[in-house]
């Protein structure tokens, strides 16, 4: 995470951009193609604010303040639109 | 019926169907605008032909020969004598029109950008992802770019601007384009820039929007009726195809006769709009086309569209068989997992039952049971058909019964009437939660009305001020175990919404128990006994708790109701009845705190913080610790206790309960006065100017909160006078304290005073000028002239408050009729988005498309029903069982 301000807001979760080979072990219990997971805009603020630069295909994963759970994970396919 | 064939649909195209399509398709030209000779026969090449398909019995279709309703029908075409754009395309063909040059036909876009699209929209076809990523947005950006350039690439020659004249009309600069000039630069358009405006050249081509040809439709699907006089009437698609096919003839006529430009256009014009309306006859800009009575037509779009039509009123909303309505009306004897149903319609209603070796005698029986009753007096279920096993359906009658009854084998399928224990459906409209259809189990009453125990209505939504719900039963063995494993009235006493009980203790039922269980309420043995039998025949009494008392032993209150209370049970809260202005010590004084020791209640009363859905304490640990069959008998017990107890005490309001002594309601008018003074001395404060407003407010703003505050004071303070004298031994206060129904401020509203009015959350101020009515002088901002209801209900209102009370009672009413018709559209619009959204076996949320919506249910995962208000585990009652060594 960078000193980017975006990532001061409460209510910006932390981004975090993922390897391939942690793609395959996300993908692979929940039995599903890449397509199949939630998406998110290669224009996003949140994707421009990290460190590498993300490109289509890239899968990040979410860090979220859950009110039911304390913390939850959630992934994102990045597409271009 | 024929066969079926059932077959995987690989793939659908949808496509723009052309002239060759239309006529391929066709069973017929239809030529005349005529149905019917004299003799009523379909006149050939007509709109009735019988190539399109038969209505009348004893015809046969000249097309595939069937017989009426064995034939769906097949279309017909019209050949129109000049081309007519079709409405529901103008938008496309406008953009067409704009991206393309009318002399070269090809899209205003370098080879390279139509090169760049055409290998997107390509790529989108190949990969058949089955993305929600459209080809339709990649085209309209083509579109767009297109749109922009000024001149053609490939000619070089400028363009001009094309606009639409809704719905139908193409303007050049102002000049009209007639559709044949459309269509001819439509067709000048190159197959090979058609793939980045959307279409595939391969199946459809953009002259396709402009029809030549006309599809007829069946006539099955536009049946004429015969009236009682003889007299014949046409459906109004019949009536709008008569209306095409005349102009279509005159405008023919006129053209090939080489009539006057301006005749051929007027009557093309007309051709135009009978299409256009004959496909939509709600289309913005034009006139609706109506009936000779005035009625307007309803063409092809209102068949489909809105609440009444094809897809909200019949695909959607099908009627069904097996089901029944009537009137509902109240039962506590019944079990909430039980609805009352008429013999009347469980004679009618059936289960499809399989004969095997096991039912085959009993099924006989109730086969002959149909027909010779052995008991009139009593209801026993028969059979109206039987299936036997090549799948016929055969009708039981007095005559052929017997014979039906001997040949009765395993094999056989036989529609019995609903009986006591059948599983069924039960609905009350309108369906907004889950909870709003439940299983139930039958029971066969004598009567018209189904019945159903109280403590159901609140999920419902029910009274019984004529109030009608629905009955499904149904029909196979796998929805059975479904109904009856998922449905049942019992699996919903928890709510997925909270985490609580939404199914619980109503009305009298806390009253009933409170009567039975507060202060030192006790009963002698019969009392007891009477009580006790409620629940059940055999059970042995108690040890009494007053086994000295005068007259032989008494039980108390509250141990007849721990009867009902599981052994392990350790409770301590507030009552419902609890004083929240006074100490815990002076509330244990009053019996106002309850505890439960080993299932042994010790002290306070049984109210709505025990028994009652959202609140009850006791129902909430025993549908959440000892599930749903517990939760069930712990309900229906308690109904049935409360009904006994209120048969020995009984329990009865009315006008006097909200009587008060004369000093009290003195202290209350004293109370009123005083408020009132205040507010003339604050009024008073404003007109000199010395009212000194409070941080962020004005001077106005100030004057209207001060007095909004001293005048709810006041109203309080008279609910307070009033409470003082209205005891615990007034029926209606027992009812507002113990939570059964009513509050203490509708009970100082009776006695003492309605209090401020307002609308808008303000004191009311509209009316004449500076004034709300003639009876207060302009620009008095005093208590009565702004709508402060000093009387109560009972000693009446004066003509100034009861209007004052009418402007605050009619912006209640208009406000839930709002509101119930805008949440009714939102929750619509909610299901519709989130229908096809399940939680799968992984716990993960997907839809259909198998797309992960939320990767654990909820985020914890955890079913909100079995949890307790959200909480997963109750650390708190785990860390006190520890701490008290499991006692």
């Amino acid at each position: 995470m960078n000193d980017n301000v975006l990532w001061l807001n409460k209510l910006v979760p932390k981004h975090v951009l993922l390897e391939d080979s942690e793609i395959e072990s996300i993908l692979e219990p929940l039995n599903i193609i890449k397509e199949q997971l939630p998406k998110i805009l290669l224009k996003d603020p949140a994707l421009k604010a990290l460190d590498q630069e993300a490109k289509p295909g890239d899968v990040v994963e979410v860090h979220r303040v859950s009110e039911s759970a304390g913390s939850n994970l959630a992934y994102r396919v990045v597409v271009e639109e | 019926m024929r066969e079926m064939i059932p077959k995987r649909i690989g793939k659908i195209d949808f496509a723009l169907m052309g002239p060759k399509e239309f006529r391929q398709l066709s069973a017929t030209k239809v030529i005349t605008a005529d149905t019917y000779d004299d003799d009523g026969f379909p006149i050939p090449m007509g709109l009735m032909d019988l190539h399109m398909g038969v209505i009348e019995p004893g015809l046969r279709c000249k097309t595939s020969g069937r017989k009426m309703d064995e034939d769906p029908g097949h279309f017909g075409h019209i050949d129109l004598a000049m081309p007519v754009i079709h409405s529901g395309y103008s938008k496309t063909v406008k953009d067409v029109l704009n991206a393309t040059h009318p002399s070269s036909g090809r899209i205003m876009l370098t080879q390279d950008r139509i090169d760049h699209y055409n290998k997107q929209i390509q790529a989108l076809i190949d990969s058949d992802s089955g993305t929600t990523v459209s080809i339709g947005g990649i085209s309209r950006r083509a579109v767009r770019e297109a749109v922009k350039s000024k001149t053609c690439p490939h000619c070089g020659e400028a363009k001009i601007k094309v606009t639409l004249d809704k719905p139908t009309t193409f303007r050049e600069e102002g000049r009209k384009l007639t559709p044949k000039e459309v269509r001819s630069r439509l067709e000048k358009v190159p197959d090979s820039d058609l793939l980045c405006l959307g279409f595939n050249p391969k199946i459809t081509r953009p002259e396709h929007m402009i029809l030549t040809v006309l599809a007829v439709p069946p006539v099955p699907m536009r049946p004429s009726i015969t009236l009682e006089s003889g007299e014949r009437s046409e459906d109004d698609l019949t009536h709008k195809l008569v209306d095409v096919l005349r102009i279509n003839q005159r405008l023919r006529e006129n053209r090939d006769a080489g009539a006057p430009q301006l005749i051929v256009e007027d009557l093309w014009e007309l051709l135009q709009y009978h299409i256009t309306t004959y496909f939509d006859n709600q289309t913005a800009g034009i006139p609706t086309a109506r009936h000779r009575s005035g009625r307007p037509l309803k063409t092809i779009v209102q068949r489909l569209k809105g609440k009444e039509g094809r897809f909200r009123s019949n695909l959607s909303g099908k009627r069904v068989n097996f089901s029944a309505r009537t009137v509902i009306t109240p039962d506590p004897y019944l079990s909430i997992n039980q609805v009352g149903v008429p013999e009347l319609a469980a004679r009618e209603l059936t289960v499809p039952v399989r004969i095997n070796i096991h039912n085959l005698a009993f099924m006989r029986d109730l086969i002959k049971e149909n027909f010779v009753p052995s008991d009139p007096e009593q209801y026993i279920p028969g059979i109206n058909y039987m299936i036997r096993p090549d799948g016929r359906r055969v009708k039981l009658t007095e005559e052929n019964w017997e014979f039906n009854h001997d040949r009765l084998e395993p094999g056989f399928i036989v529609e019995r009437h609903l009986m006591d224990g059948d599983i069924v459906l039960f609905n009350r409209q309108p369906s907004l939660h889950r909870m709003s259809m439940m299983a139930h189990e039958v029971r066969i009453m004598k009567g018209k009305t189904f019945r159903i125990n109280l403590c159901v209505c609140p999920p419902y939504n029910a009274d019984f001020d004529g109030d009608e719900m629905n009955l499904h039963v149904v029909q196979s063995e796998e929805a059975r175990a479904e109904a009856r494993i998922l449905m049942r009235v019992q699996e919903h006493i928890r709510s997925p919404r909270f985490g609580g009980a939404v199914i619980g203790a109503i009305h009298d039922h806390i009253t009933g128990m409170f009567l039975l269980t507060h202060g030192e309420a006790s009963y002698d043995r019969d009392q007891t006994v009477r009580i006790l039998s409620r629940i059940e025949n055999k059970m042995s009494l108690p040890k009494p708790d007053y086994p000295k008392a005068e007259g032989g032993p008494r039980w108390s209150g509250r141990q007849i109701f721990s009867v009902l209370l599981p052994d392990d049970m350790n409770l301590k809260y507030n009552a419902s009845v609890y004083f929240a202005d006074r100490t815990p010590e002076e509330n244990a004084e009053l019996d106002m705190i309850v505890e439960i020791v080993n299932g042994n209640m010790i002290r306070g009363p049984v109210d709505g913080n025990s028994i009652s859905a959202f609140k009850g304490r006791i129902l909430e640990e025993i549908s959440r610790l000892k599930g749903s069959d517990a939760a069930r008998s712990f309900i229906d017990k308690v109904t049935r206790l409360a009904v006994g107890a209120l048969m020995e005490t009984g329990c009865t309001t009315g006008i006097d309960d909200a009587d008060v002594p004369e000093d009290a309601l003195k202290q209350i008018l004293v109370a009123q006065k005083n408020a009132v003074k205040n507010v003339d001395k604050l009024v008073m404060a404003y007109n000199k100017g010395k009212l000194q407003p409070r941080p962020g407010r004005s001077v106005e703003e100030t004057l209207e909160v001060e007095v909004m505050s001293l005048l709810g004071k006041v109203r309080d303070k008279s609910g307070e006078i009033a409470g003082w004298h209205l005891g615990m031994d007034n029926f209606a206060v027992i009812m507002a304290r113990s939570g059964a129904r009513g509050s203490m401020l509708n009970l100082s509203q009776m006695a003492g005073s309605i209090g401020q009015q307002a609308v808008r959350g303000e004191r009311i101020s509209r009316g004449y000028e500076k004034r709300t009515l003639s009876h207060f002088n302009k620009g008095d901002l005093g208590a009565d002239a702004k709508g402060f209801v000093r009387s109560s209900y009972k000693r009446g209102l004066n003509p100034t408050e009861y209007f004052f009370h009418s402007m605050g009672g009619r912006e209640g009413l208009v406000d839930t009729a709002v509101r119930t018709s805008r949440s009714g559209y939102m929750q619509r619009r909610l299901v519709n988005a989130l229908e096809d959204i399940r939680v799968k076996y992984d716990s993960t949320v997907r839809n259909t498309a198998n797309t992960v919506v939320q990767f654990k249910y909820g985020e914890d995962s955890i079913d909100p029903t079995r949890s307790k208000f959200g909480d997963a585990v109750d650390l708190d009652a785990i860390v006190k069982n520890v701490i008290s060594g499991g006692k």
